[in-house]
């Protein structure tokens, strides 16, 4: 498992700065790529500009468009209805469910652990 | 044979009987009659018969009376009617009066019975009183039905209309920010008198008699609405309104609005009474619907702000825990000094912050189960696997604590149950005996049959005083200081909680300084469906 053979990247859409970069330092000790963004548009800005990402690590309580915005967007495009996404979230048990059904594969609650994190990632990566 | 005494009789009579003769003079009246209507006895003999009735009825008998001499067309003669008659000292009474003529030796003479009405009056009127009050008393039950403002002001006005027989009512609520009553609900001919009420009153400056019941916090009650200014009104006449009742609702002497009322008959006192403890009814119910309506709203922010603080706190915890997982992780696979002095202190940090963790979702459970919010999840499987992975996560802290807790097992015990809830119980209990329990030797025992399980875990700590066993299951409540023992008193609360969602009991039997024992019975499939009344809790 070299740096060259991980490069997928990993998209991180989360808009706590303090949990984006704790997220980003995990991924990248285990030698994934990371590309980053503080909200559901951006995250869609970025997608529109690049390969699609191997995962994507979603939050969901953002400003500006909230992740079930960005997943409901995703769904509708043929191109990015097919990115895996693992949503990392606060929100309680129902909310998390509700991303479930527009096309999230995994659920984390936060604080999300790290095993489980780099399980989620390593499944698609 | 001697002749029968028949005016001895007559005379012994309680109701009165009176005679007179085809010229309309009295001949016979016995001491009923005097007593009835205040002559002195005999002094009535001779007279006119016209003298024991009112002014206004005397040419009508005489006219009647020549038509049936010269004619014998009879309207009175044996029958009874309701008329008033006349005392010697001017008052008037009802009496019932029986006519009949007979032939006598001495000619045709005229006898009537009168029957005093005033105590079948009295006694109607009670009848009617009991109704009343039957009715107050339904809608009281009526009002208590809902907690709910619309509720009660809706019954309050259809109750006065409908069974106390008020031909409007109107209730006014007052708006405690400004001070002004608002009309709330009106009941009977409110339709047709819609323009007649005012939606909203400044009582400070309306001149009425529903502001000046606001200014005062009296009733005011009246029988006399002709003559006063205010219900000179075209529609009070064309309706007949005889009466009006304008109630203050009171709570703790406080206005919280004003009742009021249109009869088209007089009221006795009596009946003024009973709306006045009516108003006070009303008053109370709405008192109890602004209590609940509070008590309500603060449980709602209380549960809003434990939602919110639950997922603020769960955000920055997630650098926390990645960052020391990760840590943990990169010190373990190095080695020597650092790993031996760093792994120990990252160990007891991400405990903690597992530990807080827990906390925070404790938390939020208090909010759902409150709410009851949270829907069991059933699966099947194995507990004594689930039993063993959450001893294993207590391991450390066995440990440390350098006690023993011993496992008591089936090989397998497999059943349908919420997993991650039940998971949730076993901790507690567990975390308990910990704290609670010295250091000294836990046991942990589950016992199986084929429909149900028990789980017991048993501590040789200080144990729990009698008197505060039960209360050890409430929520914030515990049995220990809080200055000595940390925790929020959550835990056993949750767990009664969600073993009772699982259909099953948790009781504890402890022996203050001996230890405690804290039992789980659970079903082994699952709750019984509860019957729609809840007739089937507390079967199991």
């Amino acid at each position: 498992m070299t740096d060259a053979t991980r490069c997928g990247p990993v998209l991180i859409v989360e808009d706590d700065p303090d949990v984006r970069e704790s997220l980003r330092g995990v991924v990248l000790d285990e030698g994934y790529c990371v590309a980053e963004a503080g909200d559901g548009r951006q995250a869609l800005e970025y997608l529109r500009a690049h390969a699609n990402p191997c995962v994507m690590i979603l939050d969901l309580m953002m400003p500006v468009m909230d992740g079930w915005q960005l997943l409901a967007a995703m769904k509708d495009d043929a191109a990015l209805g097919r990115i895996p996404v693992v949503v990392v979230s606060a929100s309680s048990v129902d909310k998390l469910q509700t991303a479930q059904t527009l096309g999230a594969v995994a659920l984390l609650r936060k604080p999300v652990h790290l095993d489980a994190l780099l399980e989620a990632v390593e499944r698609f990566c | 044979m001697q002749p029968f005494e028949w005016s001895k009789i007559i005379d012994a009579l309680g109701d009165a009987v009176i005679a007179a003769d085809r010229d309309g003079s009295i001949v016979y009246a016995n001491p009923a009659v005097d007593r009835l209507l205040g002559w002195a006895p005999g002094d009535l003999v001779g007279q006119p018969l016209i003298v024991i009735m009112p002014e206004r009825m005397r040419p009508a008998h005489e006219e009647g009376f020549r038509r049936y001499l010269s004619t014998g067309v009879a309207r009175l003669i044996g029958r009874s009617v309701r008329v008033p008659a006349l005392r010697k000292d001017g008052a008037e009474l009802d009496i019932e009066l029986t006519l009949t003529a007979q032939r006598v030796e001495q000619g045709q003479v005229f006898v009537a019975m009168l029957r005093d009405l005033r105590e079948r009056v009295e006694l109607e009127r009670q009848l009617g009183v009991t109704k009343y009050v039957a009715a107050a008393t339904r809608a009281a039950a009526r009002l208590a039905e809902r907690l709910e403002l619309q509720h009660v002001v809706s019954v309050a006005v259809t109750t006065l209309a409908q069974d106390l027989d008020a031909a409007l009512a109107r209730l006014w609520l007052r708006d405690p920010a400004s001070g002004s009553l608002e009309l709330s609900a009106s009941a009977g001919l409110s339709d047709q008198v819609e323009g007649s009420a005012r939606r909203r009153i400044d009582p400070a400056t309306y001149p009425y008699k529903v502001g000046a019941v606001a200014r005062t916090l009296r009733p005011f009650l009246s029988n006399e609405l002709v003559g006063d200014d205010e219900f000179e009104q075209e529609w009070i006449r064309r309706e007949g309104l005889k009466a009006v009742a304008v109630l203050p609702l009171l709570c703790g002497g406080e206005l919280r609005g004003v009742l009021a009322a249109f009869f088209r008959r007089r009221l006795a006192d009596e009946l003024f009474e009973l709306l006045g403890t009516f108003g006070a009814l009303v008053a109370s119910a709405l008192e109890n619907t602004r209590l609940y309506t509070q008590a309500q709203e603060a449980i709602k922010e209380r549960d809003e702000f434990l939602s919110m603080a639950s997922h603020e706190l769960r955000t920055p915890l997630t650098p926390l825990v990645l960052s020391l997982e990760s840590l943990r992780r990169v010190v373990g696979r190095g080695d020597g000094v650092a790993s031996e002095t760093v792994q120990p202190k990252l160990t007891a940090a991400v405990r903690a912050t597992s530990h807080i963790e827990s906390l925070v979702s404790r938390m939020l459970d208090v909010a759902r189960v409150h709410e009851g919010r949270y829907e069991l999840r059933l699966e099947t499987f194995n507990l004594v696997g689930l039993l063993g992975e959450v001893v294993d996560r207590h391991r450390a802290q066995v440990e440390s604590l350098g006690c023993t807790l011993l496992v008591h097992t089936p090989e397998a015990v497999v059943g349908t149950w919420d997993r991650l809830r039940l998971d949730q119980v076993i901790a507690n209990l567990l975390s308990n005996a910990l704290k609670y329990g010295r250091a000294r030797p836990i046991d942990v025992r589950l016992a199986a049959s084929d429909d149900q399980v028990t789980l017991t875990v048993t501590d040789r700590g200080i144990g729990i005083a009698a008197g505060d066993q039960e209360r050890v299951f409430d929520r914030f409540e515990r049995a220990v200081s809080g200055d000595k023992y940390g925790g929020l008193g959550l835990g056993l609360w949750i767990t009664r909680k969600f073993v009772e969602a699982m259909g099953g009991a948790v009781s504890v039997a402890s022996t203050p300084g001996e230890g405690s024992a804290f039992t789980v019975v659970l079903p082994r499939h699952g709750p019984r469906p509860v019957a729609p009344d809840g007739a089937e809790r507390g079967v199991a």
